[in-house]
């Protein structure tokens, strides 16, 4: 399946700080703040998490960055790679020395970290696959519609007057998932509320007027409930209505 | 072709500077809110009075349905510039002169236009009485202007870039939206108040627009 779709990713939300060491919880942002504890160092805990709002994919290039920089911003010895693999549709928190992560939160449910985390590991592989993305079997997004209000009057006398309020469009999708992305994975609610990107096939350029193949940014505004299709209910369809700013 | 009237576009400000050989001269729209058609109706009709030849425009549907026009003369050549941001993006046209030519077509589509993949379908544009209560039905006769509104039918079908380009110029336009569009079989522009645009798909790749307008529109 192609890097670019068809896909659906959620964005978290983050307002940093960027992390370190000695934070405290009361700093944590839920589902974008990720901690090693390495075994060298037991009493350390290092966090990390973006400054900004991130899509799923880059938070986990700037959590790698944050963890392996320098101490006391990075951890105390190890470097770390995080990566997605979208064939086994799992996340992988690699080390340079041993380690534990450390989820809080809802962040193990958006990375797929399923099982218990004890003891010590230069690899950490998620035991199902993470609720902030899916791979999709197939996803139609129809172009946006303008949706602003508009206030057509005629009047008696024979004049008209359309008033229109409002600068915003909509994008109205299907999208179709597979048995390998669960029903639970889809009812976590991170791919059918707040900001996705929704990337159609193969185009890694952004949807425009003139490029409506492209991939799709935008806040979920409306979603029905999965639908089982298919012969044997092999794959799950799923409606959302995602606004734009035009 | 379907012409609104786009929020950004300043046509007083816009400013055409043509020169035929002997006679330099800048053009301006008569109003700050215009469409495109209308305000190359008013160029044509300056150029043929301050130059020497008569002036005509045209326009074709570019590749992302837009209308992308053309100006011409039927006696000599002339150079052509927009002057200004809102000249170039109001006309399309990009900045500097272009060399003497009869005819000039401009670089991009002009704002507000909308030249989807069919012609427009302009039909009923008639007057016609409300009903109910004081509607004055009965009272007035069908057809009599100044007591009924013209409701005319406007259709279009096109592609996906069509509707993409048609939301991107909708979310351009001013407030209240107006349009011009050009009814075929009778070869007028109407001016036309729009309200909302339905979009329905047709088969697999087409999409059918028919919209919520209104004649005489203020």
């Amino acid at each position: 399946m192609a890097s670019n779709g068809p896909r659906i990713m959620a964005y978290a939300y983050s307002e940093g700080p960027v992390g370190g060491q000695g934070l405290s919880a009361a700093d944590i942002t839920a589902n974008s703040t990720l901690a090693v504890v390495e075994q060298a160092t037991p009493g350390t805990t290092t966090y990390a998490r973006p400054l900004v709002p991130e899509l799923f994919e880059t938070q986990l290039a700037t959590w790698a960055a944050s963890l392996s920089a320098a101490p006391p911003q990075g951890a105390p010895a190890g470097t770390y790679t995080i990566t997605y693999d979208e064939t086994t549709q799992r996340v992988t928190i690699a080390g340079s020395v041993l380690f534990a992560p450390v989820m809080v939160g809802n962040l193990a449910k958006w990375l797929g970290f399923t099982q218990s985390l004890v003891g010590w590991d230069t690899s950490w592989t998620g035991e199902s696959a993470p609720a902030a993305i899916a791979e999709l079997a197939g996803v139609t997004v129809e172009p946006a519609t303008d949706a602003a209000r508009v206030d057509l009057t005629s009047y008696r006398h024979g004049r008209s007057i359309a008033v229109a309020w409002g600068n915003h469009g909509t994008h109205r999708a299907r999208l179709v998932f597979t048995r390998s992305t669960t029903l639970a994975q889809i009812k976590a609610g991170f791919l059918t509320t707040g900001r996705v990107r929704l990337w159609q096939c193969g185009d890694a350029t952004a949807y425009s007027a003139s490029n409506p193949g492209g991939y799709v940014d935008g806040y979920v505004v409306a979603a029905n409930e999965p639908t089982e299709s298919g012969d044997i209910g092999e794959l799950w369809t799923l409606d959302l209505v995602v606004g734009v700013a035009l | 072709m379907l012409a609104l009237q786009p929020r950004a576009v300043d046509w007083t400000t816009a400013e055409v500077e043509i020169f035929d050989g002997v006679t330099l001269a800048q053009f301006y729209g008569s109003s700050a809110r215009m469409d495109a058609a209308a305000v190359l109706d008013e160029l044509v009709a300056w150029a043929t009075s301050t130059f020497v030849g008569t002036f005509s425009w045209g326009w074709e549907r570019n590749a992302v349905g837009g209308a992308v026009v053309t100006l011409s003369t039927d006696s000599g050549t002339f150079t052509l510039e927009a002057t200004n941001a809102d000249a170039q993006s109001g006309y399309g046209l990009s900045a500097g002169v272009k060399a003497a030519a009869a005819s000039h077509t401009f670089d991009s589509a002009a704002a507000g236009t909308w030249a989807p993949t069919s012609p427009l379908g302009v039909s009923a544009n008639i007057r016609q009485l409300g009903d109910g209560d004081a509607c004055g039905n009965g009272a007035v006769r069908p057809g009599v202007p100044g007591a009924a509104a013209n409701s005319p039918r406007v259709t279009a079908v096109g592609t996906a870039i069509d509707a993409g380009r048609l939301t991107e110029q909708l979310a351009a336009a001013s407030s209240p939206r107006r349009c011009r569009v050009y009814q075929l079989h009778t070869g007028l522009w109407l001016e036309l108040a729009v309200g909302k645009v339905n979009r329905s798909p047709v088969g697999l790749l087409l999409y059918r627009f028919t919209f919520d307008a209104a004649g005489d529109a203020i």
